[in-house]
């Protein structure tokens, strides 16, 4: 029995995160002739499609924690955390690509992101491109974004939330262009 | 001493002294000779013995002498030697040879006059192969025995073995055939399949141009012959083409390379009184010759043709509403010609019979004299003869006897003592007659109105025929355009399942995303294996005795100052 027990292996301890914690649903009324931008799918580096929690801990290499893991698809997680970030602006209304709102001729945003981790440095970081596309005008944007923040407390949980305001960030970046955008082609 | 050896005194006195021999006369013939006469008498007894035993001499005349020799060739009877060549000449006139012979005389009284001397040699024929033995004993002169009271010591030797040796028990007949084919010695009698005599020899008769045959029947076999039995030939192979097909006829195999004559009774004919003796018989070419020979009377008739008489045959049967009456006996006979043969309106006549047995009437004068009479009555009736095809194949013609209606009245004539049945056109004349008419009545039609119309119909149906064929191209037009819409829709509705098909897979569709969320699932899953693998490929035993805890990095504080 003894023996037994002492070859008997330990439970893992596995810890799950989402990126974006539950927030009572803010209803947000856009006007009937808002400008409709649809949100093309998240298009994620290949390192970052995995449930593993991903930290740079050299300047070329990463580590992929076994016991703290992505509760849900990455992609979907940022898909989520940035729809609800850019709809904070009335002016645009943003919806998925999967939303039966989405129309042909809406401005389609189409987002890659090249790196979504903390590093041994104590700091998050987010990088990557974007594109925003007007079928009618017809006109295309291209812009690369790069985005940190420290860390200021250990552990991955505070990592997460960090990484939740890059993509913040990267929403305020968006719209900001997507106005810059607006403007430059209704003077135009 | 010259005392003593002094000749015997001469006196008479009687001497005086010791006695004196007493002289005793001589012996006349000394006993020694006993023997040469007893030698003698043995000789003369045995010359008079071998003089007494020998049997007589007899010549036979040969037409040769092949392999005979004097002193060695024996003569025999029964395998048993009874005689020996003794010398062989040539005759007197050297037309043959004389051959000298010592019998025996146990033999001397055989010695009949029909006896057959034959010289036995090996021999083939197609009867056979006889005399082998003698290759190697050479040739032997056989004598069959006769059956004469007579004897004779003169023979004529035959020139081969005879075909019946003499005393076979049997039947010895005479055939006789004036027809063309002829048969030699040994040909085979046959009945019924079985050989049952042969030919002896033939003659022929010079006066009556006959071929005369001497045929023996072997017993029991001459039984059969009887006073009505007719012969006829079955020599080889008989091919008869008639309206029942192709017929093959035969008799036995040997008369298939040889010739052969059968004999029997024909259908109906009662077989009469046996044949004791030797009898003359006709040899018929055949079995249906032969069967018209059993009624013995006719009535005779002349027909006078006025067509051709090409393929009317002596023989040709005379026939009544298709039933055989008679047959043809002669056509054209000299005695019957009226007139020349050049002579534009030469009727050629024909000598017909009418038998009475073959109209069920007796075969006697009296059935006779019915059958002339009905006969000329039926001619006052409207009886007509005329000449008929009875083969296509062959054109043989027959004598047909038909009552005609509507002839024109006939009187009853005779020509050369037959009476005159009329006639009328034979069968090509009427059918030429026939259509003669039909032509006439064909040219008094009014064929030239008649191929007017034929014209204008003609040109009708090919215009019916175009617009039927106009019609026919619409139709198929029209065909292929139903059939072209028809293949439209269906490809239609075929595209348009596979749009709603393609539409389900589609990107952005339920299918598609489905389907994509299950492969990044499985995808995800095959990542998150892969340190798992990795570490059971570098530690197996890794996942039991470890904790899997393993090294734990996690992300650090900034310390103080370093935060932007």
């Amino acid at each position: 029995m003894v023996g037994l027990s002492a070859c008997s292996t330990k439970p893992l301890d596995v810890n799950y995160y989402v990126l974006s914690p539950p927030k009572p649903v803010e209803h947000i009324k856009h006007k009937d002739d808002v400008r409709q931008v649809k949100l093309n799918k998240i298009m994620l580096a290949d390192y970052l499609r995995q449930s593993s929690i991903a930290m740079q801990v050299a300047e070329n290499q990463m580590y992929f924690s076994r016991q703290d893991v992505w509760a849900e698809s990455l992609e979907t997680a940022i898909l989520s955390a940035l729809l609800r970030d850019l709809n904070q602006n009335t002016t645009i209304q943003y919806s998925s690509y999967q939303s039966p709102d989405t129309h042909t001729d809406n401005i389609s945003l189409t987002i890659h992101i090249e790196s979504f981790h903390a590093s041994d440095k104590s700091k998050v970081v987010s990088s990557g491109r974007y594109w925003l596309f007007d079928p009618i005008k017809p006109k295309k944007l291209e812009k690369p974004f790069y985005f940190s923040l420290t860390l200021e407390q250990d552990g991955y949980s505070h990592a997460i939330s960090q990484q939740r305001q890059l993509l913040s960030l990267l929403a305020k970046d968006i719209q900001l262009e997507l106005d810059q955008w607006n403007v430059t082609t209704s003077q135009h | 001493m010259s005392e003593h050896n002094s000749p015997l005194p001469q006196s008479t006195e009687p001497a005086v002294g010791p006695s004196q021999a007493e002289l005793k006369p001589l012996r006349r013939i000394s006993k020694i000779w006993f023997i040469p006469l007893i030698a003698l008498s043995i000789a003369v007894w045995m010359v008079y013995q071998q003089w007494s035993n020998q049997g007589p001499l007899i010549t036979i005349s040969f037409p040769t002498a092949t392999g005979l020799e004097a002193g060695k060739t024996k003569i025999k009877t029964r395998n048993v030697d009874v005689g020996l060549v003794k010398k062989i000449e040539l005759s007197e006139d050297l037309q043959g040879v004389t051959v000298t012979a010592r019998m025996n005389a146990s033999v001397k009284n055989l010695l009949h006059k029909d006896n057959q001397f034959w010289i036995v040699s090996p021999r083939v024929t197609l009867n056979g192969i006889s005399g082998l033995g003698t290759l190697m004993s050479g040739p032997y002169i056989n004598m069959a025995l006769g059956m004469a009271g007579d004897t004779s010591i003169q023979f004529e030797a035959l020139e081969g073995p005879p075909v019946t040796p003499a005393g076979t028990p049997g039947l010895h007949i005479t055939l006789n055939s004036d027809a063309e084919f002829a048969y030699k010695e040994g040909d085979a009698v046959i009945y019924k399949g079985l050989k049952v005599g042969e030919i002896e020899d033939t003659y022929f008769n010079f006066e009556e141009r006959v071929v005369y045959y001497n045929t023996f029947i072997n017993a029991p076999y001459h039984k059969l012959i009887t006073e009505n039995t007719k012969f006829w030939d079955t020599s080889g192979l008989s091919v008869e083409l008639n309206a029942s097909g192709l017929k093959f006829d035969t008799g036995s195999l040997e008369s298939l390379i040889t010739n052969g004559v059968t004999f029997g009774l024909p259908e109906g004919i009662p077989a009469g009184e046996p044949i004791s003796e030797r009898r003359f018989f006709d040899i018929h070419r055949s079995y249906e010759q032969a069967s018209e020979q059993r009624y013995k009377l006719s009535a005779e008739f002349v027909i006078l043709v006025k067509d051709t008489v090409r393929g009317l045959h002596i023989g040709a049967p005379v026939e009544y509403r298709g039933l055989e009456v008679g047959k043809v006996l002669a056509i054209n006979p000299p005695e019957l010609a009226q007139t020349s043969l050049i002579d534009k309106r030469f009727d050629i006549p024909v000598v017909i019979s009418i038998q009475p047995g073959r109209v069920q009437q007796p075969d006697n004068q009296q059935g006779l004299d019915y059958i002339r009479q009905q006969t000329l009555n039926w001619v006052d009736e409207g009886l007509r003869a005329s000449l008929k095809m009875g083969n296509l194949l062959t054109g043989a013609l027959f004598v047909d006897l038909q009552h005609y209606q509507n002839t024109e009245p006939a009187t009853t004539t005779r020509l050369a003592n037959y009476d005159v049945i009329p006639t009328v056109g034979n069968e090509f004349a009427q059918i030429t007659a026939k259509i003669s008419a039909v032509l006439d009545s064909i040219n008094q039609m009014k064929l030239k109105n008649l191929a007017n119309n034929t014209n204008k119909t003609l040109v009708d149906i090919s215009q019916t025929a175009e617009s039927l064929r106009q019609t026919s191209q619409n139709m198929d037009k029209l065909l292929a355009s139903v059939e072209g819409e028809k293949i439209n829709n269906k490809l239609l509705l075929a595209i348009e399942n596979l749009n709603k098909l393609t539409q389900d897979f589609s990107s952005g569709s339920d299918s598609y995303q489905e389907i994509n969320q299950a492969l990044r699932a499985v995808q995800q899953t095959l990542s998150d294996m892969q340190p798992l693998l990795l570490q059971l490929n570098s530690s197996p035993n890794s996942l039991i005795f470890t904790d899997g805890q393993g090294t734990k990095l996690s992300p650090k504080a900034a310390k103080q100052g370093e935060s932007h």
